[in-house]
């Protein structure tokens, strides 16, 4: 996957095109799309072309919970061509998306759904859009980000690690803790993977880190206060603390920009930010959130002017 | 164990070993569906974490489940020395170590600031979603594993941008900062001492060590809580929040370029009146609150409309 040319004006027809319309219009499916269960799944594949020789896989993995469907319904409106906009503005020029959703495995019908890598918009928004936005969960402050992350890691392959020792991205949305353990069972039923026993969330944590930098967006401080801690204490500072779940594209595009080198500093992200006519508070919130991850890529930290 | 290869039924042509549930034989074009599963998903292999280089040689210790690697020393105290530091693996955090010396005092003054910090973490005074935010946020604490000594330590969360104390901020600008500069650093000290004294408790140390700024967002969040108390005590020794104003007001004063008694020419006569009044806990008669509003109003008359001021040190 991920062959297609990525037009801006294309997505932008297409994200215009449903501003307004009501989000059942948007997200159609009523249960798991037959092509995002991952069921029976091999990998998905993020590949170099002749059109993307440098690829980078991005990974989307959307809790789609009742609280948290706000953020894939933005992304369908209108964020999502602004996040590649950002990208291919910073020189990040071959990125491929993939969009996983998440919900919780001990109550939702649909869990666990994946998409695939893909550089086109089309077949970008059609992941995206073809997502169930189950909007259950369950009540007892976990969700199943245990199982996206073993998904990822997995089931994932991308030439970017492969040929370039290049890591890629995985954000993840989310607003309460995961499930300690990630289940053998709930992985037999959803993945038909078998496993010999449940996996620390640690370890799964550890696989996806060798091939990708993992983050948790989340989306306001309110919702971080509450379950921040336990985040910070597996995932350290690629925690992201996000002033307003509308932040997410901006922040993950200059977290990829970042990680990348093509923006060297929080000050170029802001400048950039600025230059696209982002509010001036936006930018402030955008820059605070990502602040804590930039200062890890080991430039000085913040100094006085 | 005996090991199946697949073929094409139509041409015999072995089937990569690969291949999903369907594939099309690459010899006879054959459209093959229902294979058996032949691709399981493997462990993948996470190689043993060997360290950064730039942390080669840097002392470790260890704290709460993590090994952490100590950064600059940034300030030493009383009760305890203040370091930089951060988590010893992949997935990096950022935080400020504090190592409490080796004495049951020292020990004690610590819990005593773990748990105040707890308390008014979980205080619903009016502002708490905004000013809690503002506190140290421990997230390691106990006795160190292994490190330079075995002492007590906490982990706190490091806060981006707050960088310097204004103990170094005066070091480094002896003659003062802008007037407008010092107001804004008195009003954001005078915020969080109305929300603390809002949750019932009074610092009981502020100081230019304990107050740490971000030069650029306008920020000033107070540290050191160890000798803070409950102010509705019993007894003629209960705490008083005039305390921790005044010494908002000598702390001002002091980054200003001011002693006890008077401020350099560049801050406005009435401005430096007030502040110095100030100075002395017996002669306030109103909150935290009232204060900054009288500021505000002081500012503007004396100095014009607010705007964006950031520090500037590298001049000074």
């Amino acid at each position: 996957m991920g062959y297609g040319m990525y037009s801006i004006d294309a997505h932008r027809a297409l994200t215009d095109s449903r501003a307004k319309a009501p989000r059942e219009k948007v997200f159609k499916q009523r249960e798991c799309h037959p092509l995002m269960n991952p069921h029976g799944i091999r990998v998905r594949e993020c590949r170099d072309s002749d059109a993307h020789p440098n690829s980078i896989g991005i990974v989307f993995a959307l809790d789609v919970t009742g609280s948290m469907g706000g953020i894939p319904d933005r992304l369908a409106r209108r964020d999502l061509p602004e996040f590649m906009k950002l990208l291919l503005a910073t020189g990040v020029e071959d990125p491929q998306v993939l969009f996983m959703a998440v919900g919780d495995a001990t109550c939702d019908a649909a869990p666990l759904q994946i998409g695939q890598f893909e550089s086109e918009a089309e077949l970008m928004d059609q992941w995206l859009t073809w997502s169930y936005l189950e909007g259950g969960g369950g009540g007892g402050f976990k969700e199943s980000y245990e199982l996206g992350m073993y998904l990822a890691a997995r089931h994932t392959v991308m030439d970017c690690w492969e040929k370039r020792r290049r890591r890629g991205y995985f954000f993840m949305t989310g607003d309460e803790h995961p499930y300690p353990l990630v289940s053998k069972s709930q992985v037999k039923g959803l993945i038909d993977d078998d496993l010999d026993d449940d996996l620390p969330i640690e370890r799964i944590i550890d696989e996806l880190s060798v091939s990708f930098e993992p983050f948790y967006l989340l989306p306001d401080p309110r919702r971080g206060s509450a379950c921040g801690d336990r985040w910070r204490d597996l995932l350290g500072d690629h925690v992201i603390q996000l002033a307003a779940p509308e932040d997410t594209c901006h922040v993950a595009a200059s977290v990829v920009a970042l990680g990348e080198g093509s923006l060297a500093s929080v000050e170029e992200v802001a400048d950039r930010l600025a230059g696209d006519g982002l509010a001036k508070d936006r930018v402030a919130g955008i820059v605070r959130a990502i602040t804590p991850f930039a200062e890890t890529l080991g430039g000085r930290p913040e100094t006085l002017r | 164990m005996s090991i199946k290869a697949l073929e094409c039924p139509h041409c015999m042509a072995p089937i990569p070993p690969d291949s999903g549930k369907s594939a099309v034989c690459a010899f006879c074009g054959y459209v093959l569906v229902g294979l058996p599963r032949t691709w399981w998903a493997r462990p993948v292999d996470v190689p043993p974490w060997d360290g950064r280089a730039a942390d080669r040689g840097k002392p470790r210790v260890g704290l709460g489940e993590h090994d952490w690697v100590l950064g600059r020393r940034l300030a030493e105290g009383a009760h305890s020395e203040v370091f930089r530091a951060h988590r010893d693996a992949r997935l990096t955090q950022h935080v400020v170590i504090k190592i409490a010396h080796e004495s049951p005092e020292a020990a004690a003054a610590l819990q005593r600031e773990l748990r105040t910090l707890a308390r008014l973490r979980s205080s619903s005074a009016p502002g708490a979603e905004h000013f809690a935010e503002l506190l140290p946020r421990p997230v390691a604490r106990g006795a160190l594993r292994h490190g330079p000594r075995k002492a007590h330590a906490a982990a706190y969360r490091w806060h981006p941008g707050f960088v310097h104390t204004l103990a170094e901020v005066r070091r480094r600008r002896p003659k003062g900062v802008e007037p407008r500069v010092g107001v804004w650093m008195l009003k954001r000290l005078l915020e969080q001492l109305a929300w603390v004294h809002g949750a019932g408790f009074v610092h009981g140390a502020v100081a230019l060590e304990h107050a740490l700024v971000h030069p650029r967002d306008h920020g000033v969040v107070l540290v050191g809580w160890s000798r803070a108390r409950w102010r509705f005590g019993r007894g003629a020794d209960a705490p008083s929040p005039r305390v921790d104003l005044a010494a908002a007001a000598r702390v001002a004063v002091q980054v200003l370029g001011g002693d006890g008694s008077r401020l350099p020419r560049a801050v406005p006569a009435e401005l430096a009146r007030w502040l110095l009044a100030r100075t002395d806990a017996a002669s306030i008669a109103q909150d935290a609150w009232t204060l900054r509003a009288q500021l505000v109003l002081l500012a503007a008359d004396t100095l014009g409309p607010p705007r964006h001021s950031p520090l500037a040190l590298d001049e000074g």
